[in-house]
């Protein structure tokens, strides 16, 4: 960090010491910046006929400027005034950077918890007796579909670890649902309609994302991980191979595949290479057992489309098991 | 291969691609196809370990405490 001080009216040497010392203090918590980018440029000035000192402090940073004005009577106090506004605003900054709003999740839930949002949706009592029942009745399905499009999402690059949670997406889903419910498609069960509100919910929020970190800067500082189940079995740039990850390739079983994270890993990448619309038709017709006209519906392909994205998807699936040593024993 | 099967290879594999994989397929000529044509049998086993590996969702149980939250908060 360069430092660039100017004096107006007042003797340089007796604060030297706390300016030396504050400023180290703040190039400590700039470290995360390149060094040559960063400059303190400060003025200090005494009033010239009161006993009142200013102190203007700006920082420039890569694409933001931080700046603090403080008053005082004490010079002392006014510098260390400053620099106290100049931390406060680089902390804000850096958590920004870090996108801290977006991970810091289990306190944001706490404070807007969903029962409160509940409690404005237009349900009428017997109708949310009947919601209630659905949304539990559903939830294993719907919290399994969320889990694996997010493992999805990550796979491709689209979601950054610790962008959202699981239990967030459910949260939302189920606001959706419940202000929705009344005018749920008559012609799709709420079982596959709450896969078509999260597949939504789902897409709108990757997109809001994507936006939101290209009108970031971002600086060279690992964001914190959360110890979520999910993430265990995302695994970025691995070369799985399938011979390597199935132990039994005639007979995986959903146990199985359950208690191999390698080879979950390995159908995440594998499903992640099929293009978005031919994986929403795999996923949806075999992985969730929609019929055609259901995955039709959910996905808003036709059904001839769906039809040929089934056709495309199984043939690349099946190349890839022919691609595999495990062809020869199939 | 047509000779005594009614189908060819290449009918009998744009069949079983256009035929979803989930119920066996009805037409018995393919079946008879498949039991005379190793390569289309090979073609087969591939497809259907395609599908056990790749459409086969593993699901895990929702945690206790999503689940009792949402219990709680719908009520």
């Amino acid at each position: 960090m360069r430092v660039h001080l100017t004096y107006k009216n007042l003797e340089r040497e007796p604060l030297e010491p706390l300016l030396q010392q504050l400023a180290a203090r703040l190039e400590a918590r700039v470290a995360d910046f390149p060094q040559d980018a960063v400059l303190l440029h400060g003025t200090l000035e005494k009033h010239p006929s009161r006993a009142l000192y200013c102190a203007a402090l700006v920082l420039r940073l890569p694409r933001r400027t931080l700046t603090a004005q403080e008053e005082h009577t004490s010079a002392q106090k006014t510098v260390e005034k400053a620099f106290v506004e100049i931390e406060r605003q680089l902390k804000k900054y850096k958590a920004l950077l870090r996108r801290e709003h977006l991970w810091k999740r289990p306190a944001r839930r706490e404070a807007i918890r969903l029962a409160t949002k509940l409690a404005a949706a237009p349900l009428q009592e017997a109708e949310r007796a009947l919601f209630r029942d659905l949304i539990l009745a559903n939830l294993k399905k719907l919290y399994n579909f969320i889990r694996r499009e997010m493992a999805y999402y990550l796979t491709t690059g689209e979601l950054l670890p610790g962008e959202l949670q699981i239990e967030d997406v459910v949260d939302g889903v189920v606001l959706q649902a419940a202000q929705e419910f009344s005018q749920r498609p008559a012609n799709l069960e709420v079982s596959r309609w709450l896969l078509k509100l999260a597949l939504n919910y789902m897409e709108a929020k990757i997109r809001r994302l994507k936006e939101e970190r290209a009108a970031m800067v971002s600086v060279e500082e690992d964001i914190p991980e959360p110890l979520d189940e999910l993430y265990e079995f995302y695994q970025p740039d691995e070369d799985l191979r399938l011979e390597d990850v199935l132990p039994d390739p005639l007979a995986p079983t959903p146990e199985q595949v359950l208690e191999s994270r390698d080879l979950q890993r390995y159908i995440n990448h594998t499903l992640a290479q099929l293009p978005r619309p031919w994986r929403n038709a795999f996923v949806f017709y075999y992985m969730e057992g929609l019929s055609l006209p259901e995955v039709a519906l959910v996905t808003g392909q036709t059904e001839v489309e769906a039809q040929h994205y089934l056709e495309y998807a199984r043939e690349f699936l099946r190349q890839k098991i022919v691609e595999s040593d495990l062809a020869m024993a199939a | 291969m047509r000779d005594r099967l009614e189908h060819s290879c290449q009918q009998v594999i744009a069949l079983l691609t256009r035929h979803t994989g989930r119920p066996p397929h009805p037409e018995p000529a393919v079946t008879r196809h498949l039991q005379g044509c190793p390569s289309c049998a090979q073609w087969k086993r591939t497809l259907s370990l395609a599908l056990t590996v790749f459409g086969t969702a593993a699901d895990v149980e929702v945690p206790p405490a999503l689940q009792h939250r949402l219990e709680e908060d719908i009520l």
